[in-house]
């Protein structure tokens, strides 16, 4: 019998699980499906730490994702339903643009860190501990707080230098 | 005590010390409240990850939550038939198509036969030490399959906990050692062997739903069905003759790795005929796919006729796939591409009794829920079928071959994860 409160979890979780989703597929609503995606396995599964599970299974699926882009690499039409097709994003076109920008500066930033450096700052961000990170990682938990301290800092640097490299630019 | 260094001052600013040992994480807090130069250090530290705090906010999309009881009742709807035992069998299912394939194309080549005559004159002459190292490296790349009938536990117990594509790579020593192996075993070794290697295939793919199971990536038994597609459709351009002989190289490790599991048996008992063995396996997994009871036969009809019609603008003729009596059809004969691991349903091509369109597939997704494969040939524009139904959703792909579409009563990015399974690794991916 399973004694995990899902709707606790879900309710504390969710939203996490989509901003680490969002920020390795870029895409919010692909983010949304694959965080319900995940919870969907989770349930089925019903696996003994759920929540690290999920980020387990997020980053699985995510890394599935980048291959099926590669894969659909051409002509690829995705229908969704015409509910979905009609919905409007109802936000100011220019505010959106800059908001597009701000994702893009992020999504390089964050493309120049190796990938366990990465995805130990997602994780953490996502509100994963230490632990959770390294068992995660396959790291020891000491190491977490330097892998993390590197992480951060080549963000910071990478994105001060594409802000600049872009003010440069207008 | 030395100076802290940086991981130890984010652990800090991350409340993170009290996962570490008590005693280290007291030496930090204690050095921390002591050394001047530290605590400089750690105000640097602090605002570098302030900064990169905020960049990633920049990054975080407002997020609609949907509704958790959604999910939840998409799940019970959706929940296989006796549960994951259900999804291995289909996975297994699979995998034995796989086998199949592999076996059908070693023997439509000659090769196995000539290899099982070779082998049979070696097996008799060659050394007794010779077998056993072989068998060592075998039970090493079983990772630990159950092993039964008295088969020697302490081989498998040495067996390393991963396969990986290296370790099933096959070669004509290994098959010829592994086909001697057999040897002459009876039936009833054979069919024991038979339930070891489904039951190792089933453990394996259960496990790489496990996330941390070693066993996740790569899902190699998945990857190799996915090719058994390409290979299926004889009209799919890819399916050249350099790939084809790729891919077969491919299934050749699924045979061995097949009949190593069998060989691990067969070593307490030790004797059949190889090739009658690598026949009977052939058989077995053509019973499977082609061959359903009548029972099943006709709860396939009833699915297919409940089905969605999404072709309705087009005819339905011809079922393609071969009859349960023909079991001597070759790769060329395969039906139609499907999603491996699923059930299939039906299979039909579509036309207007003048010109091919493609071909449908209905598969089993889960007790309730049937999806639909639709291939169209090149140069056909899916425009030409009817709109998917309400409820349902569609993927779709553009190949060098046609469109691939995949329709169903699912989430859409289910959908696409079934549709990216029909899609083989373009050539430049490493």
């Amino acid at each position: 019998m399973s004694t995990i409160d899902w709707n606790d979890l879900y309710r504390t979780t969710f939203e996490d699980l989509v901003r680490f989703l969002h920020r390795k597929v870029w895409d919010t609503e692909r983010a949304r499906d694959l965080a319900q995606e995940a919870f969907v396995r989770a349930l089925q599964h019903e696996p003994r730490k759920p929540r690290a599970w999920l980020f387990q299974v997020a980053a699985n699926l995510a890394r599935d994702e980048a291959r099926m882009v590669i894969r659909r690499k051409k002509h690829l039409v995705l229908l969704k339903s015409e509910a979905e097709s009609r919905e409007a994003s109802g936000k100011d076109p220019a505010d959106e643009l800059m908001e597009q920008e701000k994702w893009a500066m992020v999504r390089e930033a964050l493309d120049s860190l190796s990938e366990t450096d990465r995805d130990a700052l997602l994780l953490w961000d996502a509100g994963q501990s230490y632990t959770e990170i390294a068992n995660e990682l396959g790291l020891a938990v000491g190491a977490v707080g330097t892998t993390l301290s590197r992480a951060r800092r080549r963000l910071a640097e990478a994105y001060n230098e594409k802000e600049k490299a872009d003010v440069a630019r207008r | 005590m030395s100076h802290v260094d940086e991981g130890a001052l984010h652990a800090y600013l991350d409340g993170a010390l009290d996962e570490f040992p008590a005693a280290e994480a007291e030496k930090i807090r204690t050095h921390l409240d002591g050394c001047s130069e530290c605590a400089e250090r750690l105000e640097v530290e602090r605002r570098i990850r302030a900064d990169a705090h905020l960049m990633l906010g920049l990054a975080a999309p407002a997020v609609d939550v949907p509704s958790f009881e959604e999910i939840r009742a998409y799940v019970q709807r959706t929940r296989p038939a006796g549960g994951r035992v259900s999804r291995a069998q289909r996975l297994g299912w699979a995998a034995s198509v796989v086998l199949a394939i592999g076996a059908g194309w070693m023997l439509r080549e000659g090769q196995l036969q000539q290899r099982a005559l070779d082998i049979g004159q070696e097996a008799a002459s060659a050394p007794a030490i010779g077998v056993a190292r072989e068998s060592e490296g075998f039970a090493e790349r079983q990772n630990a399959l159950p092993v039964e009938a008295g088969a020697d536990q302490n081989l498998a117990a040495d067996a390393p906990d991963r396969l990986t594509p290296a370790r099933v790579e096959s070669d004509d020593e290994r098959l010829a050692g592994a086909v001697g192996e057999l040897g002459d075993a009876p039936q009833e070794a054979k069919a024991s062997a038979e339930a070891t290697v489904r039951s190792a295939l089933e453990e394996r793919t259960a496990a790489q739903d496990e996330p941390g199971s070693p066993l996740l990536a790569p899902a190699r038994l998945a990857d190799l069905a996915d090719s058994s597609d390409v290979l299926g459709d004889p009209r799919n351009e890819r399916a050249d003759a350099g790939a084809f002989r790729g891919a077969a190289g491919e299934y050749d490790s699924v045979v061995v790795e097949s009949i190593v599991a069998t060989g691990l048996v067969a070593e307490a008992e030790t004797t059949a005929a190889a090739a009658a063995a690598m026949n009977d396996a052939v058989g077995r997994a053509d019973a499977q796919q082609v061959a359903a009871p009548a029972e099943e036969a006709a709860e396939r009809r009833r699915l297919a006729e409940s089905a969605v019609p999404l072709t309705s603008a087009l005819n339905t003729s011809g079922r393609a796939v071969p009859s349960a009596a023909d079991e001597t059809r070759s790769v060329d004969d395969e039906p139609l591409a499907s999603v491996p691991g699923f059930e299939v349903l039906d299979v039909a091509s579509l036309g207007d009794g003048a010109r091919l369109y493609g071909s449908r597939i209905l598969q089993r997704y889960s007790d309730d829920v049937v999806f639909e494969v639709v291939r169209l040939e090149p140069g056909i524009d899916p425009s030409i079928l009817a709109a998917a139904a309400a409820g349902h959703a569609e993927a779709r792909a553009e190949t060098d071959n046609g469109w691939i579409l995949v329709r169903g009563p699912l989430p859409l990015v289910e959908l696409e994860r079934l549709l990216g399974r029909l899609i083989p690794e373009p050539p430049t991916w490493p």
